[in-house]
């Protein structure tokens, strides 16, 4: 099919190597899909989130960064069998895979500011998909200064990409975060 | 040490000069800053003209060396950003936490004024 293409890339989790690996899988992309200026800028941020994610999350293993097109979109799966997703929310720690069948289809806050929230959608035990909830009615940014995050990676992902979700592989025991970008809007 | 200073009019530069200003620098980043604010500099200007890209881990520090700028009275100002990085900050609204000049001689005019 026109567009359709897959090719894996290894990251080693190494700092020195991150830029690099980056304008590899862009110039990739490029020769697939030819995406247009707005698509490399999502593209480039999204990669560095990623791989600086793995970085500081995957331990010594490798990472493996999956590269597929479709005539529609760009996907981007990174794969590790470091540490679990997890975090707190209310006072109460997620850790994946969650446990019992009860948080299917809630919606959890993860972090954000006077502007917006950073939100899961938990799918399943194994799964969650991020999306922005923006705030209509925000406050003079001088005095909210003092509550912005300091943590911004899985904001700048989801609100650089069309569809963000992680994903928790049993059989395999690998963490799977896959970022999808559209590459044909549609109307 | 990732920044380099000199002083513009009433402003202090400081220079980033990682051209990758990832998770590797960004707690020297934080450090330094707080460093030079404790020394009594009021208006501190980031330029970014070498960078090429900046991570979350960098713009977390970035924006916990702000807090620590207004509790003590003093602002940091950002300058030099590039196409992408630019993007970045307008991408998380960064761009309405930091006041952004697009030279460091132009952000140090501002406080002259």
């Amino acid at each position: 099919m026109p567009g359709e293409s897959f090719k894996k890339f290894v990251f080693t989790n190494n700092a020195d190597a991150l830029y690099p690996l980056s304008v590899d899988i862009i110039d990739h992309l490029k020769q697939q899909v030819s995406p247009d200026e707005a698509a490399i800028q999502k593209l480039r941020m999204v990669l560095i989130e990623l791989l600086t994610n793995a970085i500081k999350h995957s331990g010594n293993n490798e990472t493996i960064i999956e590269v597929s097109t479709t005539a529609h979109s760009i996907n981007l799966k990174k794969t590790d069998q470091g540490n679990t997703f997890a975090f707190t929310t209310d006072g109460v720690k997620l850790e994946w895979p969650l446990p019992g069948n009860h948080h299917m289809g809630r919606v959890v806050s993860i972090y954000g500011d006077n502007n917006c929230t950073l939100k899961g959608n938990l799918e399943n035990n194994w799964s969650i998909n991020f999306f922005i909830e923006e705030h209509a009615d925000t406050e003079a940014m001088d005095n909210a200064i003092t509550s912005l995050p300091e943590h911004f990676g899985l904001m700048i992902i989801t609100k650089a990409c069309d569809n963000f979700t992680y994903k928790f592989d049993i059989d395999t025991c690998t963490n799977n975060f896959i970022a999808t970008i559209n590459t044909v809007t549609s109307n | 040490m990732i920044l380099t200073t000199n002083t513009n009019k009433n402003a202090l530069i400081a220079n980033v000069e990682a051209k990758e200003a990832n998770l590797t620098v960004a707690d020297n980043l934080k450090e330094e800053l707080v460093a030079l604010i404790d020394k009594g500099n009021k208006f501190i200007v980031v330029n970014f003209e070498n960078v090429v890209y900046v991570d979350s881990s960098f713009l977390g520090a970035l924006v916990s060396s702000l807090k620590y700028a207004i509790a003590n009275q003093a602002d940091i100002v950002i300058a030099g950003l590039n196409k992408d990085i630019f993007a970045l900050f307008q991408l998380i609204r960064l761009d309405k936490a930091f006041k952004i000049f697009t030279t460091a001689d132009e952000a140090a005019a501002s406080k002259a004024l």
